[in-house]
Formats: C-alpha cells, structure tokens, sequence
C-alpha cells in the first residue's frame, strides 16, 4: 500500500489515542521513527503489522481498529488535500460510492503500483442499494463499514448496512445499505 | 474517418461548450452553463460574458475563424480566476463557429473555489487526472517538507552532541594532560623522597658528628671553627633537602604554634621575586596578633598557591594584596580539632577568634561555574601542562586540617578574594613552641634501631653521653625479639624506613610487648600516610632528619617526663 494509508494510520492513532500510543505502536510493528512518505509503495505487511500492533496496544478487537480507520480515512484523506476531489466525486452517498472506482482510476495515473479496490452499485432505490466490494486484500470488510459509517457523517445521512461475504466464482463482501438524511 | 456528433454527444464530451453566430451572437450552450453560469443565455453577445486572450485582439468573427486550429483561453466575466481552455471550430462556411473545451485548474482548490466536480471533466478529458496529480505533487511537497524538516532537527542534534563531544574530548585531553602532570609530580616526589632518606642520613651523621666534635673542643679552637663550619654547610643541605620533600609534597605533616604573620612575612620573601614587576604586590602582615595550629610548611604551601594563582590571573598586571588580621568567629567558643602531641596542646587550641590571611587580586576574577569548581581536584582554568589541578585542593586540605575555613568571593572581571581562617590559639605557651631542653638522664633504657650504621653508631654516643642505657641493632625483627627476652624498656628510638619491616609497624608489635614504652619515629623521609599526616598516639613523636644531638635529647627528655 503506499505511505498515504499509513500515514492515515499514525493521524488515527496520535490524534484519538495520543502521541506516545503510537510509538508503543511503531515499535510493537517493528516500524522505524521516520515519517511515511506518501508516494512511496510499502508492503501490505506494514498496514497490517500496524493494525495488529494497534488492536494489542489499544486492546481492541482488529476489526475495530480497522472500522474506526474506515471512518478516519474519509477525514483524513480531505484534511491530507484530497477534499476538492471527493467533493468533486459526488455530493450523494450512492453517487460519491457509484464514482469511487472512477475516482481510484484517476488516482491510479498518479499512483501507478496503486492496486484499488471496485466499488460496484446494483439494486439502487430510493434509499437502498447494494455495495460490492471487491479487493485482492483479504479482510478489510470492518475497514469498508467504517468507510460508509464515515461518508455518512461526511454527506449527513443515518445508514444501516448488512454485510454478507458472497463466495462465488468472484468472492466478495456485499453490503446492503439503507440510508436516509438525518432530519 | 466521417463521423457526426449529435448534439448530446457533443454535449457530454464538452459540457462547457458553447456556439456562436457570425454576428458573434451566442446561439448554443452546452449543459453545464446552465447552473454554472446562469446569467448566459442565448441571444446574448459573446463578449457581453466572454473575454478572448490572445496575442491579436480577436474582435470579430473572421479573426476568431482564422485563429480556428490555436488554443483559445477565454475568461468569464464574473468568475474572476476562471478560464477556459479549448478551440474554435469554423461550421457551415463559418457562419456557426463552436467553441469546444473545459475549465483549466491548476489547482485543486479552484475546484471547490469555482463549484466545480470531476464529473466537469469527462473521461476523454486529462485535465481531471492533471489534477490528481497535482494534488499528488503538494501531497509529496508537503512530505518533502516534513522530512526535510526532521532532517534540520535531525543535523541540529548531530551538530549539538558533536559539540558535546568535543568538549568531552576537551575535557578528558585536559584530565588526562592533568594526570600526566600529577604522575610526573608524583615520580619526581618519590626520586627526591629516595634521595632526600640517604642524604638526611649522611647529613645526619656529618652535622651530628661535627656537634659532637665541637663539645670536645675549646671555643677558641680554630679547629672548633672549622668544625662549626661543616655543621653550618650541613644545615644548608638539610635545607635543600627539606625544600626538596616540600616542593615533591613528601614532607611529614609537623603541627607547631605559629603566628601566620611571621610565616607570611617568610614567605613573602620567596614569593616577592616570584610576582613580577608589572603586580603591585603589598603584605600586611604585623606579628603578634595571635598564634595558630599548623605546619608552617602547610601555611607556606597554602600562601605559595593562592599568591602564584592570583599572579597568574592579572597577566597584564595589578594589584596583589595579603593581609594577615584577626575577625572574631561566629559561632562563639568551640573546641578546635587539632593534630595533637600533648593533652596540654589540645587544651590550649580552644579559639574564640579567627586569624585570617586575605589574598585580594584586581585578576580575570572566574564565573560561577568555575568558583564552583576550583576546590575539585584537577580541575584547573590554566592551560594544559600549566597546572595540576591539585593547587587549590590542596589548599582546601590544608586548611580544613588546621581546624580552618577558606572562602572565595570573585566575579568576572572585578577580581578575587581568598580568605583563610585559621582558628587563633587561646593560651599560646612559649614551650610548645620552643623545644625545652631536658636534664641528664637517669638511666632510662633505650632501644635503638636504625639500619644506617653511622647515624646508629652517633645516636648510640649521643644518648649514651647523656646518661641512657642503650641497646642498638640494625634489624627491626631482632630488635622485637630483644622486647621480648627483655621488655623493660623505656624509649624504643626508631628508623621508619628500614628493609624488612617499617619502624611503625615494628613498633606496634613492641608496644603490645611493652605498653608503656615511649616511641621517638626518625626519619629524612617517609612513605607511611599516618606519619605524613601527623597522626601519632601521644606517647610517640617524630624527628626529622638530619636532627641536633641537642634536639634529640630534648625531646625524649620531654616525652619521657610528660609518661611520668
């Protein structure tokens, strides 16, 4: 993954749990006290190093960890200089899900090892569609619910999501959400 | 390739297009100046809402046709900041021309400035992947800047402890230039120790032998000149010799009253040639204010280093006081811990009062962080081999062992001022200073024990002429033995540096032995740090050699009286 997700990673950790949880983090993952570059393509293996540091330093469930990172990557990636561009990429839950993977295609021309994930839209009504989620990276549904939990609050609408791991000849993780605004 | 658009299509790819008659009219808008810029409409004059930047002005339309395959930027008026950036196509024979192209940002933040959303820039269209990369490029600006950020702070830290480690090097080259120094001192001391013991022995036995020469002879012998004379040449190179251990700190520590003006008054003739011409040197020092406790080789010492040190902060010259006077001590009446010979001496060294020695200079004067360290051993402000380091502590020493106080007030660049306190005897008594001579002898048994033939054989005459039983030998183990068979002795007179045994421990086996026996230590030199220190029981006292047959008798008359 390249440095951008990881430093989201440490902007999560030092802002909700201080500066010195982090450290006991980078340390627990074996990470050396130098900043992430963004630019830079790390291995896999730092993320998830860093996520299992964080669940035994935090003492929380992984999945937690990766739920509130979902939600922290709608911050941080505005707050990193992104915001023009998500807010260029919809301004509606489904439509700002529907252009994710014409937004990560764009992205891919200036991150070229970038390996995206697909967001696919079917069964859209009213207040309803149906999320697929297809990655090469295994177990990064908590990340996804925190990432729709986090474009909730970023578009101001409640969400009830049901996650079910579908395994067939394209296996994925499939979210049926409902949404409506917050009155 | 043939190929028509239809005007959606054309639509989709140029949401921002728009066309224009040859009057120059608008006739057409594409989709998204509907909510972008509402105010346009059709009908209107192109230049009513459009500026056209070009090198030519481009005021009508057969100019605009002819410019049909350059770039256009046009500027909207109202949206200040925004442009577009697309071309002219000449239709019909140029009586429609259609301008097709989109908005250029060069900055991501134009985007929300403008109401803009990637979906303005259709897939067809690079500028919207120009923008991510440009976001991509102040994404790495902003990393770069991080990093060379902790790269500042990182050299800063490198910079800050290879500072302090050149002064750690500094500090350790200096310390170690200091031991250097003090290891020299050292070896030099134990050579002149070596040599002071073999020629205090000699010396011993030229002036002992020259005294007992000239008892013998009428006092208006030339030949009684002649032998005075050998033993003044004697006393001058005991002299030297004594100069010699007090230079190598090798000397053994002998406490006496003295009166610190006169020993000021001694030193000063020593130190005056010393001081240069270019330093205002004035002493007060009037005698008779009062006596102290201490080696007047001590105070000798303690004057040499505090005056040397002030020479040597006025490089260019000043004003160098010493003055000797008498302050009264604070905390009243108190028993001052001196190095004792007689309970009579301890009684007497009760002080009410101090004597003080002032040494002021007009010098560089220290900073705190020096005046904080000066008493440290090897700490020093002089150059490296200019000093020890050990000046001042072993003034601090010297002055706690004499009871004393030694305080320091100095500041940068207004100078110093030392001051010694010395705790004044209260009853000074002129016999302890002066060294009663004693009677004859009633027959007193002495044990005597000294390797040094010719010394042994005169202090067996000298003791034997005034009325002692002696039994001498040259080897401390056979002398024990003698205790043993025979233990009613007297005074054991003993050597200190002898082989096989030291003249003290020899004689802490004897006076398990014999416990009331009085013990006289003599030697020119002696490695023993209790001996050095003046620390011996009151039954025991120590001559230096080379020492008067007059003066030995003095003393074990005096220790042996004082046992009864």
């Amino acid at each position: 993954m390249y440095g951008l997700v990881n430093k989201a990673v440490e902007g999560l950790v030092r802002s909700r749990f201080g500066d010195d949880s982090w450290d006991k983090i980078r340390i627990k993952a074996g990470i050396p006290d130098e900043p992430f570059i963004s630019m830079e393509s790390y291995d896999d293996a730092v993320t998830y190093d860093l996520v299992g540091a964080a669940s035994s330093v935090l003492n929380l469930a992984p999945e937690i960890v990766l739920e509130e990172f979902g939600k922290y990557w709608v911050l941080y990636t505005g707050e990193a200089g992104y915001g023009a561009l998500m807010q260029g990429a919809g301004n509606s839950l489904p439509v700002f899900i529907k252009n994710l993977d014409s937004l990560h295609t764009r992205v891919k021309l200036s991150y070229p090892n970038l390996q995206p994930p697909s967001f696919r839209v079917t069964d859209e009504t009213a207040n309803t569609f149906t999320l697929h989620y297809h990655s090469h990276r295994a177990g990064l549904a908590p990340f996804v619910v925190g990432l729709l939990k986090g474009l909730a609050s970023r578009f101001n609408v409640n969400v009830e999501i049901a996650y079910t791991r579908v395994e067939d000849e394209a296996p994925h993780d499939s979210f049926l959400i409902r949404w409506e605004p917050i009155s | 390739m043939s190929r028509s658009l239809s005007g959606a299509e054309l639509s989709a790819l140029f949401p921002f297009c728009f066309e224009i008659s040859r009057s120059l009219k608008i006739t057409a808008l594409g989709p998204r100046w509907k909510s972008f810029a509402p105010e346009i409409a059709v009908g209107d004059d192109l230049f009513k809402h459009f500026a056209i930047e070009r090198p030519l002005a481009c005021m009508d339309a057969a100019t605009i046709c002819a410019s049909r395959e350059e770039i256009f930027l046009l500027h909207v008026h109202g949206k200040p900041g925004f442009t577009l950036r697309g071309q002219i196509l000449s239709l019909d024979d140029g009586d429609r021309i259609l301008f097709v192209g989109g908005p250029w940002i060069i900055h991501v933040d134009d985007l929300v400035l403008h109401s803009l959303g990637l979906s303005d820039f259709p897939p067809h269209d690079p500028r919207g992947d120009l923008l991510v990369l440009l976001q991509t490029r102040e994404t790495t600006l902003g990393d770069l800047k991080l990093l060379a950020s902790r790269l500042r702070e990182t050299a800063k830290r490198l910079d800050d402890r290879n500072k302090q480690l050149e002064e750690q090097i500094v500090v350790r080259d200096n310390l170690e230039a200091q031991l250097r120094q003090s290891q020299k001192v050292q070896a030099v001391g134990r050579l002149a120790g070596g040599v002071a013991h073999d020629f205090n022995n000699i010396l011993m036995a030229i002036g002992g032998y020259a005294s007992l020469a000239s008892t013998h002879l009428a006092e208006d012998d030339q030949v009684r000149h002649w032998v005075d004379q050998i033993r003044a040449a004697a006393d001058r190179a005991t002299g030297l010799t004594q100069q010699l251990l007090a230079f190598s700190r090798q000397k053994v520590i002998q406490p006496a009253a003295i009166d610190p003006a006169v020993e000021v008054q001694t030193i000063e003739r020593i130190l005056r040639p010393l001081i240069g011409e270019n330093i205002h040197f004035i002493v007060t020092a009037n005698a008779g204010l009062g006596m102290v406790w201490m080696d007047p080789s001590s105070l000798h010492q303690i004057m040499m280093n505090l005056v040397i040190n002030a020479r040597d902060s006025m490089p260019m010259g000043g004003d160098l006081s010493v003055i000797v006077s008498e302050a009264p001590r604070e905390n009243g009446l108190e028993a001052i811990s001196i190095t004792e010979p007689t309970q009579s001496d301890r009684e007497a060294a009760t002080a009410t009062s101090w004597l003080t020695i002032e040494v002021i200079d007009s010098g560089t004067g220290m900073d705190e962080r020096t005046k904080a360290n000066i008493f440290d051993p090897f700490f020093t402000t002089k150059d490296i081999g200019k000093g020890s380091g050990l000046g001042l502590s072993t003034v601090y020493g010297l002055v706690q062992q004499g009871g004393g106080e030694i305080e320091v007030e100095s500041a940068l660049g207004q100078g110093s001022r030392f001051l010694v306190k010395l705790p004044k005897l209260v009853a000074p008594s002129a016999e302890k200073v002066v060294v009663s001579v004693a009677a004859q002898s009633d027959g007193e048994r002495v044990l005597l024990v000294e390797d040094e033939e010719m010394v042994r054989k005169l202090v067996e005459q000298v003791l034997t002429r005034a009325g002692y039983v002696v039994v001498s030998t040259a080897n401390p183990h056979e002398a024990i033995n003698i205790v043993a068979n025979s233990p009613r002795f007297d005074l054991l007179l003993s050597d200190v540096v002898m082989s096989g045994m030291t003249g003290p421990d020899m004689a802490r086996q004897i006076e398990k032995l014999s416990p009331d026996i009085c013990t006289i230590f003599m030697s020119g030199f002696t490695e023993d740090p209790s001996l050095r220190a003046g620390m011996i029981l009151p039954t025991q006292r120590y001559l230096t050699k080379p020492f008067q047959p007059d003066t030995l008798i003095a003393i074990a008359g005096s220790l042996l009286a004082s046992r009864k």
